[in-house]
């Protein structure tokens, strides 16, 4: 039976306009966007509290902020908090918006005891919270959160919230976003600055939606959208003056006033099963690193480094993540020599010469005087193959070249999807949603161990050929590649690997083989 | 000393041996009497013994629609069919797991039909057959309930063969009616039912037949009456029975039987009719659209919102 996914599903939310919907791209730091210019938005499509909370934000979006951009995270602030006081939410749909509103403010909560800059981006989760927590029929411990969060983000935090609620409902949204600059400031509302001179996004905070801003998995939506909401709009009418407000609990004088506390009080009501140990953001971070390493690395491996390459694919204004490629080294425990067969067997160097006792005398007693004693010269540099799905190459394939190269360096890459493989294990990997493993198979005469059938770090996809052939521009020369000019990626990234490799190709820097057999033949030749 | 003639009872003779003096009268009937109090007494003799009749547990309350809005989206499998047919839903699909009591709960008029790739439409509607020299038309389970307004449960629906299903999307229809070979236009009365049961995914069903099934309700644990039949007949091994059995209906898995339902006209008048009876929205959504419940609660928060609002 088909059955119709939540993207399909969102199109329905709107009731005037067709809105294209399409999934959130994996590894972006925000959970939705909606674009008023061509009428589509990025939605989460998973069936949690969480994402149907974001495809609710971002269907209001489309249906009242159809104004344009806004560049600024005050009007982006107050524009969330309009819709979110628009929105006459009941049931499951309600408890779904309290949850991410608290799991926000909590998130918030972290930031600021973790001592992070982006206080723009607080600010604006902050109020979009407070218009979903205060209302009548909040839960006690989100809203608990939230006055704890807002007083210790500013210490007239509620005061100055339930000021632009007000002015908000009131359709003030002059007023609203005044005291949002205030707010974010993290002045007191007393010294209220020149509206126009004090916005809160300045230039070393970054606005919402940019890589690495705070908590990014809990998705603030990066909308790209939001109207002025001008006095006098559409949303004008709504709702009575501040002080007629039918919001009796985000009154300040009925919340208990807290002073800014040094550790933020987290309820774990709404905790989504992780642990919070209080570790240090900066230990926790470099102990993620370490044991990601050690979960990345073989026994085999040395060290593994990582190439990256930078993001310039930037769909709706966003970054996607290039896939990292991890390289792994040999280390000398882990190895054999390389060797021939038999009495063929030769000596793992490029340049040498092997004396054969058996025709020692006959070469020293040459007739022309001299010891007839040549140095051979072996096949050296780097060789460079694609182990994706495509090549069908296997163990015994890799073994022969290693041997036609045995002072060279014999590498094979690949690339994988989370859940190809099994799962990923690095935040890295986590957070791009795709990676790539360059294994160097034999190096200076030493070859890997046998891993019997299966090769290590070997996957089905390319995906890292622009690092791969980075990687292999910086070995030494000559260098081969054994590859079936398949590329896989992004566009950009294909892009950017082709022209890199057709400009390699052109200036001899490294010459391609498209066939195993092929390069046997040629390196025969060679030899 | 006088002469006495020993009358102690036989068991206490041997407690003087000879040479030993003999007690008095009065202290042997004592002593035999303290014997008496010290043997073992002897079983009395055995009554016939009459098993108490099992006490009758309370089966589950008959939902009514005076009751309805007491269904949570907690409430079990059982409640909520009652629940959908106090509604005035008329076809359902029960899905879950071998053995829950999907067909027995359902089967209330004793018109069954189980359906099975190899069956043609006469295991439905009936055929003719030789009688008594003539050629005479016989209703099967599907006619005569369509003909007398009752239930008919249609066991293992998924494996309807397609003859079946495709006589499925009239009997499941708004107003049921089929032509029956005898010539006759069959239509439902009024009270007709089509209850299927099946122990494989929802989502394998044609979305024609899907959309046609006013409600579809997960039944992943035994009918309390079930368990009350295994109850009275497991003795003192009952409680350790019953809990196993419940345990193992508590752990299985039913994820398999999700389903997702779009808002076709069909659902959103089903969900309306639930709603119109005064069933929690929750659990009408629930039965009506699966899996996609709670998406589809919260899209209609915004989807009949103007711009202007």
């Amino acid at each position: 039976m088909a059955t119709t996914s939540n993207l399909d599903l969102f199109p329905a939310r709107i009731s005037d306009r067709t809105v294209t919907a399409t999934e959130a791209p994996k590894g972006i730091p925000i959970a939705g966007g909606f674009n008023p210019a061509n009428d589509t938005v990025i939605i989460p499509v998973a069936d949690t509290a969480f994402a149907r909370t974001v495809r609710l934000h971002e269907s209001a979006h489309a249906i009242w902020s159809r104004d344009g951009a806004k560049p600024d995270a005050v009007s982006q602030a107050c524009e969330d908090a309009k819709i979110h006081m628009k929105l006459h939410t009941t049931g499951s749909t309600r408890r779904d918006e309290l949850y991410t509103a608290a799991s926000e403010a909590r998130n918030v909560a972290k930031a600021i005891r973790q001592g992070r800059k982006d206080r723009a981006l607080q600010g604006l989760a902050l109020l979009r919270a407070a218009s979903i927590l205060l209302k009548p029929d909040s839960s006690e411990p989100g809203i608990k959160t939230l006055i704890t969060t807002t007083t210790a983000y500013h210490s007239q935090g509620m005061e100055l919230v339930s000021s632009i609620l007000a002015e908000i409902k009131a359709g003030n949204m002059d007023a609203a976003k005044r005291l949002t600059s205030v707010f974010f400031a993290g002045k007191d509302a007393d010294k209220t600055p020149d509206p126009e001179g004090e916005e809160a996004s300045d230039s070393d905070e970054r606005s919402e939606g940019e890589p690495g801003d705070t908590d990014s998995d809990e998705g603030e939506p990066g909308d790209t959208d939001s109207d002025e909401g001008e006095p006098g709009d559409t949303d004008s009418d709504e709702g009575e003056p501040a002080k007629d407000s039918d919001q009796p609990s985000s009154k300040p004088e009925d919340r208990p006033t807290l002073s800014a506390p040094t550790m933020v009080e987290i309820p774990r009501e709404f905790m989504d099963g992780k642990p919070d140990d209080y570790t240090p953001e900066p230990a926790k971070k470099a102990e993620r690193a370490k044991h990601a390493e050690l979960a990345r690395r073989d026994p085999e491996d040395g060290t593994v480094t990582v190439i990256d390459c930078l993001p310039e694919d930037k769909p709706m204004g966003l970054a996607i993540p290039y896939p990292k490629m991890y390289v792994h080294t040999l280390t000398p425990n882990a190895t054999r020599k390389v060797k021939g067969k038999g009495r063929n067997a030769y000596r793992s160097t490029d340049v040498g010469l092997k004396i054969r006792m058996n025709r020692l005398a006959l070469n020293a007693a040459s007739p022309t005087g001299g010891a007839r004693i040549f140095e051979t010269r072996h096949l050296g540099g780097t060789v460079l193959i694609d182990a994706s799905g495509s090549m069908r190459l296997g163990d015994r394939e890799l073994y022969r070249l290693a041997e036609k190269f045995p002072a060279g360096k014999v590498a094979y890459y690949s690339g994988r999807v989370d859940g190809w493989c099994g799962p990923f294990s690095t935040p890295e990997e986590l957070e791009c949603g795709w990676s790539g493993d360059l294994v160097i198979y034999a190096a200076n005469g030493k070859i890997r161990k046998d891993h019997g059938a299966c090769l290590p770090k070997r996957h089905v996809g390319n995906l890292v050929d622009y690092a791969a052939i980075i990687w292999l521009l910086r070995q030494p020369a000559p260098r081969y590649m054994l590859f079936d000019k398949i590329f896989t990626g992004t566009s950009a990234l294909i892009k950017k690997a082709k022209t890199l490799l057709e400009k390699a190709e052109a200036q001899k820097r490294i010459t391609v083989y498209r066939h195993m057999e092929t390069m046997m033949d040629e390196v025969r030749k060679l030899r | 000393m006088p002469d006495l003639t020993l009358t102690a009872p036989p068991a206490t003779a041997d407690l003087f041996p000879a040479g030993t003096p003999a007690p008095a009268p009065d202290m042997m009937a004592a002593l035999a009497a303290l014997m008496a109090a010290l043997q073992p007494k002897a079983p009395a003799p055995a009554a016939p013994v009459i098993p108490a009749p099992p006490v009758a547990e309370p089966g589950p309350e008959k939902v009514t629609l005076g009751t309805i809005s007491k269904i949570t989206t907690r409430s079990k499998w059982w409640d909520v069919l009652e629940a959908c047919l106090a509604a005035g839903l008329n076809r359902i699909l029960l899905v879950g797991p071998p053995g829950t009591g999907k067909s027995t709960t359902a089967d209330t008029d004793g018109l069954r039909v189980t359906c099975h790739e190899d069956a043609g439409p006469e295991s439905m509607i009936g055929t003719f057959i030789q009688k008594d020299g003539n050629t005479v038309w016989v209703d099967g389970p599907t006619s005569i309930a369509m003909r007398a307004g009752k239930r008919v449960v249609s066991d293992e629906f998924d494996h309807n063969s397609p003859e079946c299903l495709s006589l499925a999307y009239a009997t499941l229809d708004d107003s049921p009616s089929i032509m029956l070979p005898t010539g006759e236009y069959l239509v439902a009365k009024s009270g007709y039912q089509l209850i299927g049961t099946s122990n494989s995914s929802p989502s394998d069903f044609p979305e024609a037949i899907l959309d046609r099934f006013e409600a579809i309700i997960v039944a992943a644990e035994p009918h309390p009456n079930a368990v009350k039949i295994v109850k009275a007949q497991a003795g003192t091994k009952a409680d350790a029975l019953t809990g196993l059995m419940n345990n193992y209906y508590r752990g299985l898995n039913t994820t398999q039987y999700a389903f997702r339902g779009n808002p076709t006209l069909r659902k959103c008048r089903n969900f309306a009719k639930l709603l119109d009876a005064g069933l929690d929205e929750n659990v009408a959504a629930q039965v009506v659209f699966g899996n996609a419940a709670k998406e589809i609660l919260s899209a209609m928060t915004t989807s009949s919102a103007k711009v202007g609002e």
